[in-house]
């Protein structure tokens, strides 16, 4: 109750002291942030000298953009109340189909780009036909569609790992800037851009309309079917762009990891809803999340936990996650 | 020894006290109403009772002496005979008439553990028989009317108890009762009490507590105002004052002059739905149109049909001179045209709960008042303060989610949405249901108010007396056709009569 009561406004609007403000989005929304900053702690006095690093920096801030691309596609169908679970495969079919074309069909690197991305929109646009038009349940369509495009994927690579992009192409992706890879600032800026959609846009007000409750937003006069249609195929293409910016940057893509990238983007999606706007699927506390997961992750690692730490704090990350906004929804709910 | 003693009950959320040390006794036999305004603490005390909330520490519930909880259990509920029936009637619409009378009550074969299917039908049909009613115990409730429903719900709180004992508690239940249903009930829960069953009647209809019950316990903002009060030589006028503390009355203005009666705003030719058959409507600016007729008659579909926002519904709408194919329109091109619909399942179709009171309010002036990249702050702000103030909307916090609300500021909410865009055509599906007698008249009075600024409002309702208060002229349905129109001195009576009479001679 107390969460939401710290943005209240009215002329009834209790008046809060700016000290217990802090103090109340310190404790709620911010509270993620806070324990970002408990975990490094923790993990500078648990492994000295290692851990407080520019590299330990630049492997949690330099190497993980395909999560970010991945939650905001999942953002971006979770807010309008929709889901899917296709969005690592066609990030994956992306990051494989550009090594290909230009390794075995010697396609010019820009025109092989914009199909991988394209077909990644197609993609989309198949999910947005079969479960908005057709009505099919969105878990069955994306699940099939899931596993379709890594079946392509694995085809077209020969079940092996592709590469053989040049360094020069590298550089669109690698070029580094205060130390940080252009990668993360992609992630950074289309994050910012969808957050300001959200936030400040009609086209925003509607998507959480849609989200919140399909007949009301139907009866207000918002066309429902094309925004659920819209967000499949912003996610096609904001995976397709994730891929390519993935694979420019690392030179090459193995076919075969794509599913390992899921979990960890459900568990930063879900967890962005207990941070900045508690309750509602945002990609600013996604982005928050994502970056506050790989923490844990290479802090683990650099303690010397082999690979199984991966999927076990992630799997953890995503039960928790869910469990605290359900938390969140039920407080706002009863408030 | 009281059948139903409650003792110093108090809940207390956040900082807010909704119920402070309430006290409320029921006899054996005795049909005790329990009336508060929304937000009187009426639902909170029945949700304490049903252990939904614990309540705060202090506070005692007995059933025939026998303390019941802290922690209430359903467990002990059900042994000590005390069952209630929602408003929300909590039934699976996808489960059968049986399965939903039955669950948790099922009767099983000793070793296979299968359910002994014709123990349970002669179960059903008994209880059934007690309500005087026959529904088919097979058939999914989905596809049941709204009186149908309530049925059932009403079934499966009666079954558990044996004649003369227990209590059963209806939280505003006759809401979705149809009236020839309605006079079924009453004389069923006569008959309960007259065995000895005693029962607890939440309601807000005060014409119902004084024709019904015995007793009477009043609640204003959380505390009782009326503790037990015998019915007899109460008039609904003083309950009211209880209630609210304060005399309401529904301005009456003078009536449209017939001779000159405003332009034509809306013009509707062939409208009909599954249970509607080419019905014929004209709405002119300036005057209130009520509709209405027995439940299932298709008054009901009328609105959604004027919105375009009925799936299969047919009908051509002239707005303003423009006409609108109602088969292939969408909700958009109609509130476009002026056309602003207000439904009546607030939940499913009205209000985006989870979101804040602001962006309910604001959603359908957004395509106008935004530009596509961005959608700023300040103009919503100071219409929900405009809104708020009109109607009376409370608490004035809007950036709360609308689920916050008490139902009576959520109805005034839905309402006010549609208000600000200033609508040329205001249609609504029972717009005060479920609300106290206070916010049923800012609801009227706002409904009213847009009339005389030159809007048609057109009226669907069940509420013969509301109908006969605010509207200019009503029309009156009939298996799907239009039986009778009344305009001049209007009277509850009389629109009932003619909604009923002709069905009770064929």
């Amino acid at each position: 109750m107390t969460a939401t009561w710290t943005r209240a406004g009215g002329a009834d609007a209790p008046a809060i002291p700016a000290g217990r403000r802090l103090a109340r989005a310190v404790g709620g929304r911010y509270a993620i942030v806070g324990l970002w900053g408990l975990m490094i702690l923790a993990f500078t006095l648990a492994a000295p000298g290692k851990f407080l690093s520019t590299g330990t920096f630049q492997t949690i801030f330099g190497e993980q953009q395909a999560y970010v691309f991945l939650m905001l596609a999942l953002t971006c169908t979770l807010a309008v109340g929709e889901f899917d679970l296709s969005i690592a495969s066609m990030l994956g079919l992306a990051a494989t189909m550009v090594p290909v074309l230009v390794g075995v069909h010697h396609m010019n690197i820009v025109i092989a780009c914009v199909l991988a991305a394209a077909a990644c929109a197609a993609a989309g646009l198949a999910n947005a036909i079969l479960v908005v038009i057709v009505g099919i349940n969105p878990i069955v369509v994306t699940l099939g569609m899931a596993t379709l495009l890594e079946g392509i994927t694995l085809w077209a690579s020969g079940m092996s790992t592709v590469g053989g992009l040049s360094l020069a192409d590298a550089k669109v992706a690698n070029t580094q800037l205060l130390g940080l890879p252009l990668s993360f600032y992609y992630g950074l800026v289309l994050t910012a851009v969808f957050a300001y959609i959200m936030s400040f846009t009609p086209l925003g007000r509607y998507m959480t309309f849609v989200g919140a409750n399909r007949e009301v937003a139907r009866l207000a006069g918002i066309r429902v079917r094309r925004i659920r249609m819209g967000s499949f195929i912003a996610a096609g293409i904001i995976c397709g762009v994730g891929g390519v910016i993935a694979v420019l940057g690392l030179g090459g893509y193995d076919p075969t990891s794509s599913a390992t990238y899921l979990l960890p983007a459900f568990a930063s999606t879900f967890l962005g809803t207990a941070i900045v706007l508690p309750g509602r699927f945002n990609p600013a506390g996604g982005f928050i999340a994502v970056y506050f997961l790989v923490t844990g992750i290479v802090g683990l690692q650099l303690l010397g936990y082999a690979g199984w730490i991966t999927d076990f704090f992630f799997g953890l990350s995503l039960i928790i996650a869910v469990a605290v906004t359900t938390a969140v929804r039920r407080r706002q709910a009863g408030a | 020894m009281e059948r139903l003693e409650i003792k110093n009950a108090s809940k207390t959320f956040g900082l807010a006290k909704v119920l402070d040390s309430a006290d409320l006794e029921i006899a054996p036999g005795e049909i005790h109403a329990l009336i508060g305004q929304n937000g009187s603490g009426k639902s909170t005390l029945i949700k304490l009772l049903s252990g939904f909330y614990p309540a705060d520490p202090g506070a005692r519930f007995l059933v025939n002496g026998t303390p019941l909880g802290p922690p209430v259990r359903v467990s002990a509920l059900r042994t000590l005979g005390l069952s209630f029936v929602h408003q929300d009637l909590g039934l699976v619409d996808s489960a059968s008439v049986l399965d939903n009378v039955r669950i948790g009550q099922f009767r099983v074969r000793r070793l296979s553990r299968r359910i002994r299917r014709p123990v349970e039908k002669k179960a059903v049909a008994a209880t059934f028989e007690r309500l005087g009613v026959t529904i088919n115990p097979d058939v999914p409730v989905g596809g049941l009317s709204a009186g149908q429903r309530a049925v059932v719900a009403i079934a499966r709180a009666l079954q558990t108890h044996n004649p003369g004992e227990g209590c059963i508690v209806f939280d505003e239940a006759t809401q979705a009762l149809p009236r020839p249903v309605l006079h079924e009930f009453w004389k069923s829960l006569h008959d309960l009490a007259n065995d000895g069953t005693s029962v607890l009647l939440v309601s807000h209809r005060l014409d119902e507590v004084v024709a019904h019950a015995g007793k009477v316990t009043v609640l204003r903002d959380g505390k009782v105002t009326g503790a037990g009060l015998p019915v007899s030589g109460i008039t609904e006028t003083s309950l009211t004052r209880l209630m609210l503390g304060r005399d309401v009355s529904v301005r009456r203005r003078a009536r449209v002059d017939r001779n000159a009666p405003g332009p034509d705003v809306l013009v509707a030719t062939g409208l009909g739905s599954r249970r509607l058959n080419g019905l014929d409507l004209r709405l002119r600016g300036g005057e209130v149109t009520g509709i209405t007729g027995p439940a299932d008659s298709g008054y009901e579909d009328v609105p959604y049909l004027l919105a375009g926002a009925q799936p299969g519904g047919r009908g051509v709408a002239v707005v303003r001179g423009q006409a609108y194919d109602l088969v292939s329109s969408k909700p958009a091109s109609l509130i476009e045209a002026g056309v602003a619909l207000v439904p009546q399942d607030r939940a499913r179709d009205g209000l985006a709960l989870r979101l804040s009171v602001l962006e309910n309010l604001t959603i359908p002036l957004v395509p106008g008042r935004a530009s596509w990249y961005r959608l700023s702050n300040g103009w919503q702000r100071e219409e929900f303060s405009r809104v708020a103030a009109e109607l009376g909307i409370t608490p004035r916090l809007p950036d709360l989610p609308a689920s916050a609300l008490s139902g009576g500021n959520q109805q005034k909410l839905m309402l006010g949405k549609w208000l600000v865009g200033q609508p040329a055509v205001l249609v609504a599906h029972e717009p005060t249901q479920a609300v106290d007698v206070g916010a049923r008249a800012d609801l009227l009075h706002a409904l009213r108010a847009l009339a005389d600024s030159g809007a048609a409002v057109l009226i669907a309702s069940a509420e013969a007396g509301e109908l006969a208060a605010i509207c200019d002229r009503v029309l009156i349905l009939g298996s799907g056709r239009l039986r009778a129109e009344l305009a001049d001195e209007l009277s509850a009576e009389e629109i009932l009569a003619r909604s009923y009479a002709e069905e009770v001679v064929s």
